[in-house]
């Protein structure tokens, strides 16, 4: 009867010592498995400064094709004034038209001459200088570089912004974000 | 199963069941503790090996500005500028020199501008028929850019103003009259065009911008001089936009 007991009783202390660590284990991990995010990296919660539909252009031979085109305003001596560009990777630096250096109050005499060969092996000269344009509610101070010819499309390019911050192309919902 | 009293099996539950309760408990949360800690950072790595499917390749290495090729052959022909352009600029500013029989980073080169010797490190590019080079620091005043190549003759440009960014006198261009400034006292000019040159001598108030030339159809600027009374060269900067730089 007392083997039978002691059995019993060490076999129940047994069952103890093995389940209750199985228990708060298996339910730690019930528990952690409903209240986790699927991918931490997506939930963590990024300062994003900008959020801009991806625009979408029509080319006769290529098709068409996502454009991240972005309205940006830029500081200019009356203010704030709005100016399209087109996030390029393949840019080493922004760039503007040189009629906005009037507009900045750049005096291109005074910015450094940068020499870059254009079509047909020409050589062109740029400006360099730095402008400020406002990402979302912060004022960004960003490189630039003037360029020679009026009406060439305007680039937010690597330098100062692709080192500062993070831009997501999100091609499913067609969203371009700028994030801190 | 017969469980005898020297069996291994009764002598553990023998054992288990003289422990009191307190003591088992304190066995069960120490075993939680030693197997959730494994557990955890196991558990951990399968979520991020799940979350993170990318392919993580290393960074490239950096890219490095190749440097400049040590000797290339010496052209047969003597060298020959044909246009330095903008005449005009501050050490750090791009300057480009165009002619033929300027080699390909030929050996036994020696470019100066402004009476200071270039360095390969300040050359962009050196091909045949057109050389882009960065001004050096301090250059002298007036002096052109020098080219020679091995043994050939020295060619050179027209010669060069150099400026600082607090350089006050301002030369401008509209349409083809060119004028000066942020100067006072009397001002020679002498313009340097692809056809001759020619000299002005003006009298000039700084707060008053002077005509100087009016330039005819098709006449390219090869590079202006001003002095003053005493001969010195007088430094001024341009507008870039108004002279096609």
């Amino acid at each position: 009867m007392d083997t039978r007991f002691s059995i019993i009783g060490g076999l129940l202390k047994l069952i103890i010592i093995v389940s209750l660590p199985l228990a708060i284990i298996f339910g730690y991990l019930s528990i952690s498995t409903f209240q986790t995010p699927p991918s931490p990296q997506l939930t963590a919660e990024p300062s994003v400064l900008l959020k801009i539909p991806l625009g979408m252009r029509q080319w006769t031979d290529i098709g068409t094709v996502m454009e991240p085109v972005l309205q940006v305003p830029v500081q200019t001596l009356q203010g704030f004034e709005k100016n399209e560009f087109i996030v390029d990777s393949g840019a080493v630096i922004s760039s503007l038209p040189r009629d906005w250096a009037a507009k900045t109050g750049k005096d291109l005499a005074l910015a450094k001459r940068i020499s870059f060969r254009g079509f047909g092996n020409t050589i062109s000269f740029a400006y360099q200088s730095n402008m400020v344009i406002r990402l979302g509610s912060e004022n960004v101070d960003l490189p630039v570089v003037f360029t020679e010819s009026e009406g060439t499309r305007s680039l937010l390019g690597r330098k100062g912004l692709f080192d500062q911050y993070s831009i997501l192309f999100d091609h499913t919902n067609k969203m371009m974000e700028i994030r801190k | 199963m017969l469980m005898t009293k020297s069996s291994y099996m009764y002598n553990l539950f023998e054992k288990l069941n003289r422990l009191s309760f307190p003591n088992v408990f304190f066995i069960a949360t120490f075993a939680t503790l030693v197997s959730i800690i494994p557990l955890g950072v196991f558990v951990v790595q399968q979520k991020t090996a799940i979350t993170s499917r990318a392919v993580t390749l290393p960074p490239p290495p950096a890219l490095i500005q190749p440097k400049t090729p040590q000797s290339g052959p010496v052209p047969v022909d003597p060298p020959i500028l044909t246009r330095i352009y903008p005449w005009v600029g501050k050490a750090g500013d791009a300057l480009v020199l165009e002619g033929k029989n300027l080699g390909t980073y030929p050996k036994n080169r020696r470019l100066s501008v402004g009476g200071i010797l270039v360095s390969d490190a300040e050359i962009i590019e050196w091909t045949d028929t057109r050389i882009i080079t960065i001004i050096p620091e301090a250059p002298h005043q007036g002096m052109p850019a020098s080219l020679r190549i091995d043994t050939h003759p020295v060619v050179e440009s027209q010669p060069l103003v150099f400026y600082t960014v607090s350089t006050p006198v301002r030369l401008k261009k509209s349409v083809n009259t060119v004028s000066v400034s942020g100067i006072t006292g009397s001002v020679k000019a002498t313009l340097y065009t692809s056809t001759g040159q020619r000299d002005i001598t003006v009298p000039a108030k700084r707060e008053d911008t002077i005509p100087l030339f009016t330039l005819s159809q098709g006449e390219q600027i090869r590079s202006i001089i001003l002095t003053d009374e005493t001969g010195s060269i007088i430094p001024y900067s341009i507008t870039p936009q108004e002279f096609g730089f």
